[in-house]
């Protein structure tokens, strides 16, 4: 969305581009994080994101994290920021890939644990059974498992029957799709045969899609001039660097912000950690034992 | 006599009939929603989709009229209407045999031209069955006007048909299948798409260049890599324990036993280097971390794999049980995530309860009941308790 000439002003760090660069580095990083975003989002919240991602990441220039919030300067360093998350994050290839037109009937067959937001939290809410001077009536506890468990088979009952609806447009359909491979239809392309409108808005993803993917390869053989150019603007900061050098030394010092005291975000990952050093531990000391024991007997044995 | 149901069907079709010859009459225009709901009808079992009836569309007397230029139609030839209608086991071909005839007058009114034309029906069905001669290739499916022409048209149509029976004949419009296959060709060239020499010098001297102006001990896992360093070694403890239970405590021959032994010590290595790289992201997390804001941590995006990341691998399956077997079980493991934080969380909040003997004591064994039901057996079975007393 932004003008090729942003990228431009950037370079020379003019600040007109600043805001704009924010923007697309929180429109592009909120994506990789699978977030909803909205242009209405206020100019500090998308610059403190963006921040926090960026550390996230691993980004590393004290400069950057000192830029002002409200958006109205640091083009440049933006463009190096983009740049880097260009290579780091292959964040081509990753939005490409996430924004794939679904054509086809698809699946992950990833088995990782979906990530809940809220899942560290310390004290767990207990919906209070009526008034038992704030105890909670363990059986209220049985009733939801079970209520739990209930919903679960429901779930999975549909699921079942979701996957026969499945098959059956599958198998009645194969022969018919152009790709050899696939064979057949998928849920979406049969149901293109009921809802015209839906074909239209199929046909300009896929052909919008293309021409992304075309673009795609096209920077691909532009690639080196790219790298090039921003090395100029490396060039050209250390240029500008040398001459006032002397002014920021000190504050070079601090290097990035100092972790306060509480972060939520160290404290979960240190119990997580604890817990998996504890786990390893115990099985550490039971090999131990088991090993010495076996070595003792094979010795024995052998000699 | 006709029986009840061919006496409905022909009254769907004069319906559909009439409706045809006033569009006609008037200017040719809009889409012919109406015309669909005639169609849609026939009793039909199961949740196999209603689809594209039969759609004869400007049918020119005789040979296949296939107009190209903006309106596109779909035609299909008296002959191989009639040749189609008689493969389809219906007592009402006869019927539309003669409602065809009498179409055909109607036909001749059709104009080439204009833009809303009103034949813009899909032709679905294909000429792979034998009996119905050449249709194929004026299946053009023209979107640029009326979109509810899909397959509504203004020609009578015979009962819908069911997927599947027909659903093997299906094809889809040929600018679908055209961006279709561009985008699959830009895909795959995109996966085989490789940086190239310069680029990935050029790159790889700028990022080395930016880096050094980092500040200076940057820590050797970012974030970012610290979480999926975690990731992969939470399953590690329990994996490898495995494979120590699985070894046996007695062994046939010495030479088994030998394996075992270097077996073991081969895992008592993986421990000791799994201890160590959680000392190092251990010292990383808490070390000099930057600027931990509020909102500190986005949620993380599928970062699941990275390698090949434009690739997406076709799974296919070769039996339905495979299909829901897949389903089945990718379920039961976001039910068994689930589960363990669950059992997690109330270990954590129902054992202190025991502990603390804070409730009275006449409850003391329902709650041990209770509580050891839903730890220890799911809270699937509740265990019986038997007082032990002697009754004076």
């Amino acid at each position: 969305r932004p003008a090729p000439d942003t990228l431009r002003r950037a370079r020379f760090d003019r600040p007109q581009a600043s805001l704009d660069f924010w923007r697309l580095l929180y429109a592009l990083l909120k994506q990789i994080h699978g977030g909803k975003w909205t242009d209405s989002d206020a100019i500090d919240n998308q610059i403190r994101f963006v921040k926090s991602a960026l550390w996230y990441h691993g980004y590393g220039r004290p400069e950057l994290y000192r830029l002002p919030s409200d958006g109205s300067a640091g083009s440049r360093e933006l463009l190096l920021a983009f740049s880097w998350l260009l290579h780091n994050l292959s964040l081509l290839e990753q939005l490409l890939a996430q924004n794939r037109v679904k054509t086809g009937d698809e699946t992950s067959v990833c088995t990782c644990e979906d990530d809940l937001p809220n899942s560290q939290k310390g004290t767990t809410e207990i919906a209070p059974e009526c008034g038992l001077e704030d105890r909670v009536d363990v059986r209220y506890l049985q009733w939801l498992n079970g209520k739990l468990k209930f919903q679960w088979r429901s779930l999975h009952a549909q699921h079942q029957e979701q996957c026969k609806l499945l098959h059956k447009i599958h198998l009645f359909t194969s022969g018919s799709h152009m790709d050899q491979i696939l064979g057949h239809f998928s849920v979406t392309e049969t149901d293109l045969i009921r809802q015209p409108e839906n074909y239209k808005k199929l046909l300009q993803l896929l052909e919008s899609e293309t021409m992304q993917l075309e673009a795609f390869l096209e920077w691909k053989q532009l690639e080196p001039v790219y790298w090039q150019w921003m090395e100029t603007v490396l060039d050209n900061m250390a240029e500008e660097g040398n001459i006032c050098e002397s002014q920021d030394t000190h504050v070079e010092k601090s290097g990035l912000p100092k972790a306060t005291l509480c972060c939520p975000w160290a404290d979960s990952l240190t119990g997580q950690i604890d817990r998996l050093s504890r786990d390893l531990m115990t099985l550490h000391d039971q090999l131990h034992e088991l090993v010495t024991h076996r070595k003792a007997a094979w010795c024995e044995k052998v000699r | 006599t006709p029986s009840p149901k061919e006496l409905e069907e022909l009254e769907l079709l004069s319906r559909a009939l009439e409706k045809a010859l006033k569009v006609r009459k008037s200017i040719l225009k809009g889409p012919l929603e109406a015309q669909g709901a005639a169609g849609e009808k026939s009793a039909d079992e199961g949740p196999a989709p209603k689809n594209g009836s039969r759609t004869a569309g400007k049918s020119s007397s005789k040979g296949v009229a296939c107009k190209q230029g903006r309106s596109h139609r779909a035609a299909i030839s008296a002959r191989d209407r009639e040749a189609c209608a008689a493969a389809e086991p219906q007592k009402t071909a006869g019927l539309l045999r003669s409602v065809l005839d009498e179409q055909q007058g109607f036909s001749k009114g059709d104009s080439a031209g204009g833009k809303n034309s009103v034949a813009t029906c899909k032709q679905l069905f294909d000429a792979g069955k034998k009996s119905c001669g050449s249709l194929g290739e004026c299946s053009k499916m023209e979107d640029h006007t009326t979109e509810g022409a899909l397959g509504r048209s203004t020609s009578p149509r015979c009962r819908s048909v069911t997927l599947q029976e027909k659903g093997y004949q299906l094809k889809l419009p040929l600018p679908y299948r055209k961006a279709y296959s561009r985008n699959s060709r830009a895909w795959e060239r995109c996966c085989l798409c490789q940086t190239s020499a310069d680029a990935a010098a050029a790159r790889k001297h700028f990022i080395e260049r930016i880096q050094t102006t980092f500040c200076s001990p940057m820590p050797a896992f970012s974030p970012a890599e610290i979480e999926k360093e975690l990731k992969v070694l939470q399953d590690v403890p329990a994996l490898l324990s495995q494979y120590v239970e699985a070894e046996p405590a007695d062994h046939p021959t010495l030479q088994r036993e030998y394996e075992s032994l270097l077996t073991l010590e081969g895992l008592q290595t993986m421990v000791s280097q799994c201890l160590h790289k959680l000392q190092l992201l251990q010292a990383d997390c808490t070390g000099d971390r930057g600027s931990c804001s509020p909102v500190c941590v986005p949620p993380r995006g599928q970062m699941c794999d990275r390698a090949g990341v434009l690739a997406v691998p076709l799974l296919c399956y070769s039996s339905f049980q495979e299909l829901r077997d897949l389903f089945a079980l990718k379920l039961q493991v976001s039910m068994l995530h689930q589960e363990i934080a669950l059992q997690k969380v109330m270990m954590a909040e129902l054992l202190p309860v025991l502990e603390s003997r804070l409730y009275p004591e006449a409850s003391a064994a329902q709650l041990y009941r209770a509580i050891y039901a839903q730890l220890c057996e799911g809270g699937k079975r509740f265990p019986v308790l038997v007082r032990d007393e002697l009754a004076d």
